[in-house]
């Protein structure tokens, strides 16, 4: 599967943006970004999903209407009774596929053909074959695999007629709490949180006492402080079967990091080339590619060492 | 694996594909919700109430691996020993460490805790004094909730001993034994010993026992 095609995709918007700037940025996305695959969906909070409810059918129509594949994303941590209605309810939409995102959402789904989003624990080929043999057709890898571990999976999901996706671009998803972090920096809880996560549209940057950036709350989730930045790397992704290539969104102009991820799978874009492009984005943290090289997730390795596989 | 199963959803996918007899509930749940997941699975419920408090879910927490480069999921740590590092200032503060990042200091006679990020002290926009971001530095323990858990349906207490002495294993576990002994036949339990035990001597009911903890 190495020659391939190759698809981008964007995953689920992990953030609380204002409706209006949800569905304008999807608008944009379907009108002008080189995308295969969109995903959406709420995947944080069960809270957040009615504040883009109305806008949701507009936004899967102009995707569609652009001709990229939409997938339903599903809630990342479910319990409450809202959570599990949430997930229910997306995993009961039937016209385009549906991503798990726990396994609330694969008892729903099993049966039926359905996507494995990142948040899922997918570490071994024991694990692959049966998510396979219960109709996953696409598995999004956890974020902290290394990539002699997606080759190992790459190989296993290619007898299983399974397509495997890893991101490339954009904070990573490390930990997920009932707690929410947000709340928790206002003074408030989950049930009294007033949405404080609206004004933080790339999450809540903690650092350390010594005022070093180090991680970035977002409700309950926690990510990244450093954007992961895997253009060096995809030659030797697609060489070990990669099939789709996830970018997360930001506020920053999606578009433009869509074409630059784009032009690098069409070999038509050196990766060096494509990295200096991105590092003039006006981002507001460093890039990560620690956990691809079996390092600690925040840190960098230049190209000499990416190319070292 | 931890599979992360905090739905009764989630727990009877597992039941059913791979008839799991028992699971171990993530320490994010009310006491009330459990009750309710117990009337809802065909399986035991066991349960976390002593150790750690876990602020993230788990089988779903990289942060170790994000600081260290080695993974709770793949290589079973939480904040290794070998990358804590214990530095004293000039003022005899001392700075606690995990990899290159400074998790918390403490002032002379403060005592402190073992550095894991998740009860670490940051700042953000929103706290620009140091914080606790994610939880103090406290251990779980419920011994007080001990006669709900066990109402709410609850087989099996699992108490936290990895990276842990022989000792502390002994006190508290024989202190758990003789409590539930007591509360089967009705006595009166008295577990204000593990207090001496706990992190840094505090201790928290954390998720369990009301939703404003979130």
């Amino acid at each position: 599967m190495g020659g391939a095609r190759t698809e981008l995709t964007l995953g689920p918007n992990l953030f609380n943006w204002a409706p209006e700037t949800w569905r304008d940025f999807y608008f944009r996305i379907a009108d002008e970004a080189p995308l295969a695959v969109v995903y959406l969906g709420e995947t944080i909070c069960s809270k957040r999903a009615p504040l883009f409810r109305d806008h949701y059918a507009a936004v899967t129509e102009r995707l569609h209407g652009a001709g990229k594949t939409v997938v339903h994303s599903t809630l990342g941590e479910t319990a409450s009774r809202v959570d599990r209605r949430l997930v229910s309810d997306v995993c009961g939409m039937t016209d385009d596929l549906v991503e798990a995102n726990d396994s609330s959402a694969t008892f729903h789904l099993r049966g039926r053909p359905h996507c494995i989003g990142p948040l899922m624990n997918v570490y071994n080929e024991e694990t692959l074959r049966v998510l396979a043999s219960k109709g996953a057709q696409n598995i999004c890898l956890p974020i902290e695999l290394p990539f002699t571990s997606i080759g190992v999976l790459c190989a296993a999901a290619r007898t299983e007629n399974v397509t495997i996706e890893v991101q490339v671009f954009g904070r990573q998803s490390l930990a997920l709490s009932a707690r929410c972090y947000h709340a928790r920096a206002h003074g408030r809880t989950k049930d009294t949180c007033l949405f404080v996560c609206e004004n933080d549209p790339d999450g809540l940057v903690l650092s350390t006492l010594e005022q070093k950036p180090f991680l970035v709350a977002n409700g309950v989730q926690t990510l990244s402080f450093e954007y992961l930045n895997l253009a060096q790397e995809i030659p030797a992704l697609k060489a070990a079967g990669v099939s789709r290539y996830r970018l997360s969104p930001h506020s920053c102009d999606m578009v433009q990091v869509a074409t630059i991820f784009r032009g690098v799978l069409d070999g038509v874009l050196p990766p060096d080339e494509a990295l200096a492009s991105l590092q003039e984005m006006p981002l507001d943290a460093p890039f990560s590619n620690g956990f691809h090289h079996g390092q600690p997730g925040y840190g960098w390795m230049a190209q000499a060492g990416a190319v070292s596989h | 694996m931890q599979a992360g199963a905090s739905s009764p959803e989630a727990i009877r996918f597992y039941c059913e594909e791979f008839e799991v007899r028992r699971v171990v509930l993530p320490r994010i749940l009310t006491v009330a919700e459990i009750a309710d997941i117990h009337r809802q699975i065909p399986c035991e419920i066991e349960a976390f109430v002593f150790g750690n408090i876990g602020m993230m879910a788990e089988g779903r927490c990289s942060l170790t691996n994000y600081a260290t480069g080695v993974s709770t999921n793949m290589d079973g740590v939480c904040s290794p020993a070998a990358a804590v590092r214990y530095d004293e200032e000039a003022d005899g503060a001392l700075t606690t460490r995990l990899g290159s990042f400074v998790i918390d200091r403490y002032g002379c006679g403060e005592s402190g805790g073992y550095p894991t990020i998740c009860k670490g002290r940051y700042s953000c926009a929103a706290q620009p004094e140091p914080y606790y971001a994610f939880e103090e530095p406290r251990s779980l323990n419920l011994s007080a909730l001990l006669p709900d858990l066990m109402r709410a349906g609850v087989t099996a207490l699992k108490i936290e001993g990895r990276q842990r002495s022989r000792a502390y294993v002994k006190s508290v576990v024989a202190a758990f034994r003789r409590a539930v002994d007591d509360i089967m036949a009705g006595r009166q339990a008295s577990l204000t010993d593990l207090i001496a035990l706990t992190e840094g001597h505090k201790e928290t009911q954390g998720a369990f026992q009301s939703k404003s903890w979130r």
